[in-house]
Formats: C-alpha cells, structure tokens, sequence
C-alpha cells in the first residue's frame, strides 16, 4: 500500500512538475499598482498625468487668473490717481481695541477721528515721509471739533511727533447722522446698518477733504482709508469696526478715485455651489481607480457653522476582466501519407518512401482574457456639517458627514474577443460586480476666495471612506476603499 | 536580461524589468497557486499577494538557489498564509484513529491531466489539499508541514492519509462519469 501511494505520489508530482496555467491580467495590475504606489516618483507621475492632477492644475489656474484679475483691476483703478500701487505694510491704529460701548453720534459734540493709511514705503514720498517720522509705524490722528480739524502725526509709539490744526469750511463735507440717514434711503443700505444697528458711527470724508486736512498724505500712496469717528467722551472705548466702514459702499461712492481694496463681499446665509471633484479611489489589493463627481449643493451658514446637502453625479471607470472559452478549429498534428515505394537496385536496395504531409485538423478548446471598462454612475446625496472662520476675502472650512451613493446607471460592454473564426463556449466574468448602494463618510478641509458679494470660489481637499466594500463578492467585503481628491466649485451666495 | 540585471533593476524599482520577471515566473506559479487554492478567485488572491511580496522582499534574496525556487516557496508561505488566516480548516484526527480505505491495485492518476488532476485537487477540504500539496508535490516533511500549519507530525500524516483516500474517490468517481 506504501509502495502504491509512493507511485501514486510520483505519477502526481511528475504530472504538475513544469504546469502553467495563464492568469488574469488584473493581478499585474494590481500588483504594480501596490508595488509602484510607495515610489514618490510613481505619485508624481500619475498625478500629473491622472484627471485628478489636471483637474488640480485648472482649478488652480483658474482660480490664480481670477485672484490676479481681481487684484489687477483693483490696483489699475488706483493707479490712476496713484503712480506707484506698491502696498508694503498696513499701518494700524494706536489704542485700536474691541467695540465695547457705543454713543449715538451728536453733531453737536466734539469727536475724534482715526485715519487709517497705507503707504507705500517704496514711493519717494513715503522716504521722504519717512526722513521725517524715524518711527517704524506711522499714523495719522485727527480731531474733529465740528468744522475745526486737529491733525497729529504721531508714531506708533503715540508720541505726537506733528500736530497741526485747519478750519475745515465746507461743513458739508463732515457728514452727520442726519445726512447719513437721507444717504440711506438714496444710497446704500449699509449705511442705517450702522447707525441704528449696530450704533457705530460713520463720518465719511472724500479724498480732497483728507488732502486738505491733511496735506502731507498727498504725496503718499493711498489705498485704503479707513476713518474711525469717535465721541469724544468715549475716546478709547468706541471704533467703528474696520469691516464695518470698508463694507460700507457708502464711503466707497463719497470717495470714487479710492478702490477700497478691503471689499470682501456680502456674506449671506444661504449658498449654492457647483463642484467638480476627481478623484482617486484606493482599494486594497486592486487597481486604483478614478472617479469624476459633479456636485450641486446648497449651504446654509449660522454663526460659524453651515449645514450643506444636496446632489450629484459621480462617474467612476471600473476594470472587468472575462474569460472567453471558445473553440477553434486549428491545426493539431500533421502525417506523412506514403504515395508510393521506390527501391534502390543500386544501393543494395534501399527503399525510398515518397510521402505527402498532410495537417490534422480539429476544434481545439481555449480560453483567452478580455477586459473591458465599465462605467458606474452613482447618485450622491451628502449631509454636511461644517466649521468656518472668515478672513477678509477668504474664509477656511472643515467639514464632514456621511453621503449615501445609489448605484444609477451602469454600462458593461460586451468583452471583445479578437478571433473572427471561433466559437464561443462561454463566458466567465472575473471581475466581481458592483454594489447597488454604499455610504462613505466625507471629510474636507478647504478654501473659499469671495470674489464679489455674490459670486465666490471654493478649492476644497477631501477624504472620503467607505464603510462598506463597494463590490458584490463575498471575500472582498471586508476591503473598504478609501477616495482622496480635490473639490473646486464656484459659490453663489443669496 | 540575465537574472542578477533582473533583479538589480526591480530593486530600483524599474517598472519594465518588474514586468518582465512577473512575466517570467507567473504562468508556473499561478499553476502553484491554483493548487493551493480552493478555486481561481482564492487563487488570483494568492498569486497577487504573492507576486507584491515578492517584489517587496527581493532584496532579501541571497542568490543561494534558484530565483525561480524562492519565488515558488514565496508563493507556498503565501498560500499557507491565506489558509491560515481563513482558518477554514481544521486538524483534529490522530493517525491511530484512522481506518485507511484500501487503495486500488493500479491507480487511475496517470490517465488524467495535469488540469484535471488539479481540479479534483481543488474539491479536497482545505486542510486535506494544504498538506498533500506540501507533502506529495512541494516535498516538505511532515514536521516541516506540522512547524508552518502549527499542527502535529502525526496529524499532518493523518490529514495526507485523508487526502490520498478522498482524492483516489474523486479520481474513480470522474472516471466512472
């Protein structure tokens, strides 16, 4: 019995002893997709050359051009009045501090008012403002007695370093509450905002009026001016907010030839958004695939906290490999069919065959691979929640939540097979197939750049893992995939 | 591209000499692994696991022997990985407790293929296939299949025992369909 499994033993080894079989072309795949994933360089070459990368590079472009254009516009306005647009530094206010009580403004009762400047270092007249004031930060204090004006050039370090006083004649160019009140109805809107509101208070002073009063800022490089009025009684409790007067068009329009560059846009509750994602999904142990996610979302900001939601589409591409069982009618052997005998009389009668090769054919059977791209559209729906902080024009976020995906469409071509003369037996799919829904949650972390008060752009990375496997196959669902991509969209504010 | 270039360029990670020794070596050891596993799903598993373990540790080939006999005994720990993480199988019966069947005088083996031969192999349990591909085709001992399974010497005998008895009903069975 010994010696028979012995044989048996043998005759099996023989037998698998050099045997191949053809593997499917997805473990390559699969296998360079793992083994070239840790290469930095491997990264960088398919980000580049991935829709992901491309995606990367026009948003940024995209949002570059429209940044610069903002800008440039901006500064050409400017320029008109102001030969040199340099801006270096932003000179701030001594004693600035938070809003702690406010008085209604009285015309009557004496205030002070703070000016803001910026100044361009590299002008010759801020070298030569410079000579004049050593101090680093310099700041231009003035009080307002009614149509009596009180100038003080004064370092940061509050030392009055040149005071000057003017009697200011046009008393129409110091608006009050009152004609603040008229602007209202006429003008813009903002302006009761901060009157009654938020009892902040407004004095507006075109260019010529802070040329007059002060005419050494002529020869600077004004981009921004930013007055604060201040009762005197309050002196150093009470400023305006700097948001409060730059998002006033109010002194915008008093003040044409000055662009206030500090026009950050109307922030509103309610957005919409309308994203383009790609995206690079991982699953272990396969081939990375690629993703395309069209996204219309609403989102409603409170406080500091939005909630988002709404559609989209995503088109992932999906490898499917087949094996095609066919038979084929080919050549199995060949034999030599003997037409006649012809014996040597000479040659000690050695006989001659003459013979015809004939080829032997049959249907043989074979299985060859074919693969095929398969697209899956999904239906994405996502409940967002979200953290934000503004920053003059921009704001950062981050958000996260879950988003349910509903398998919408599907298109799996028929394998292709390249023989013309065969006949098909069957086919196997591979490939396993796809879930009918799925749900990931979703994390992002991102940028918004508010180009006007309605419009705004948004570049936006995100993570998002699966928490179940997106495939039917019963060994892989343990396998969650996990998608890194980036979202860029515009915001339309209402 | 003699081997020693092969390896060289895989070790820095040259994508066409990866291609090209995966090329190489995959058609005999997809064969291994089909053996090994239970059906050619389990088998893509293997075989890809195999190949990225392969590629990740081949700098820890020391030329001693064949590349082509590290890559298959890569493939083998793989596989008995796979099954030991499943831990579908179990070893249980000592080989005091078993009756073997008697075994036909001349054995059918011989008159099947290498295919169908590695089918039937397929239909065996998962710890009887385990230690008959070990034992009766990759040449492993008893104790070294007992050392890698974390099982008895006699237990891995009386799984073989099993697995031959099993095997020669499934050979006789084809046959008589």
């Amino acid at each position: 019995m010994i010696n028979d499994d012995k044989n048996s033993d043998k005759i099996i080894k023989e037998k698998f002893e050099g045997f191949q079989a053809n593997p499917p072309g997805h473990i390559w795949r699969n296998v360079k997709g793992t083994i070239a994933g840790g290469s930095s360089l491997f990264i960088i070459k398919e980000f580049f050359s991935s829709q992901l990368g491309a995606g990367i590079s026009a948003a940024t472009g995209i949002a570059i051009a429209l940044i610069a254009y903002n800008v440039y516009t901006g500064d050409e306005e400017i320029a008109t009045d102001i030969p040199d647009k340099n801006i270096e530094k932003v000179v701030e206010l001594p004693g600035e501090s938070d809003i702690t009580s406010q008085t209604e403004i009285n015309n009557d009762k004496t205030s002070t008012a703070f000016v803001e400047l910026i100044e361009d270092k590299k002008s010759d007249a801020g070298a030569s403002l410079s000579q004049e004031s050593p101090g680093d930060d310099i700041s231009a204090l003035r009080s307002v007695k009614g149509a009596e004006v009180e100038i003080e050039i004064t370092e940061r370090s509050n030392d009055p370093i040149n005071t000057e006083t003017k009697i200011i004649d046009d008393q129409a160019s110091i608006p009050n509450k009152e004609n603040l009140a008229k602007l209202k109805a006429t003008q813009y809107y903002e302006a009761d905002e901060i009157i009654s509101e938020d009892q902040k208070q407004l004095t507006k002073y075109n260019e010529s009026f802070l040329k007059e009063v002060a005419p050494e800022i002529q020869n600077l490089s004004i981009e921004k001016i930013v007055v604060y009025n201040i009762p005197l009684q309050n002196q150093n409790t009470t400023i305006v907010t700097e948001k409060s007067i730059s998002d006033s068009a109010l002194f915008a329009e008093l003040a044409p030839p000055i662009q206030l560059k500090d026009d950050y846009g109307k922030r509103s509750n309610l957005a919409f958004g309308v994203f383009y994602t790609p995206e690079r999904i991982y699953y272990p142990g396969r081939e990375d695939q690629r993703s395309n996610t069209f996204d219309v979302n609403g989102i409603y900001y409170f406080s500091d906290f939005l909630v988002q939601s709404g559609f989209g589409i995503s088109i992932v591409e999906d490898m499917c490999d087949y094996n095609v069982n066919y038979n084929k009618y080919e050549i199995v052997g060949s034999y030599y069919e003997v037409d006649s005998l012809v014996f040597d009389s000479i040659n000690n009668g050695n006989p001659t065959y003459i013979t015809t090769l004939h080829n032997v054919y049959d249907s043989v059977n074979r299985t060859c691979e074919s693969n095929t791209i398969n697209k899956y559209s999904y239906l994405r729906i996502p409940l967002i929640f979200g953290y934000r902080k503004e920053f003059k024009r921009f704001s950062y976020f981050i958000k996260g939540g879950p988003v349910l995906n509903i398998l919408v469409k599907s298109t799996e071509p028929e394998p292709y097979y390249f023989a013309s003369d065969i006949s098909v037996q069957h086919i196997d799919r591979q490939s396993p197939g796809r879930i009918k829904t799925y749900w990931q949650l979703y994390l992002g972390v991102g940028l918004t750049y508010q180009l006007s008060n309605r419009f705004g752009l948004l570049v936006e990375p995100t993570a998002s893992y699966n928490l179940s496997s997106i495939y039917e196959r019963n060994y892989m669902t343990s396998k969650r995939p996990y998608s890194l991509g980036i979202r860029t969209g515009i915001l339309i504010s209402f | 591209m003699e081997q020693q270039e092969l390896i060289e360029k895989c070790l820095k990670k040259n994508s066409k000499a990866q291609n090209l020794l995966y090329k190489r070596y995959v058609s005999k050891m997809y064969g291994v692994c089909l053996r090994f596993a239970k059906d050619k799903m389990e088998a893509d598993d293997i075989c890809q696991d195999g190949f990225i373990k392969v590629f990740n540790n081949l700098g820890s080939f020391r030329h001693e022997g064949s590349l082509e006999g590290w890559i298959r005994r890569t493939m083998v720990n793989t596989a008995i990985n796979y099954y030991k993480k499943s831990a579908k199988y179990a070893f249980h019966l000592d080989i005091n407790e078993i009756e073997i069947a008697g075994t036909t005088q001349e054995s059918p083996v011989d008159r099947l293929s290498a295919m169908e031969l590695m089918e039937l192999i397929q239909q065996l349990p998962d710890g009887y296939r385990m230690v008959f591909n070990l034992n009766v085709i990759e040449g492993y001992t008893h104790k070294e299949i007992g050392d890698k399974l974390n099982i008895s010497e006699n237990t891995s005998k009386s799984q073989l025992s099993r697995a031959r008895v099993a095997l020669q009903k499934l050979i006789k069975k084809k046959h008589n369909t």
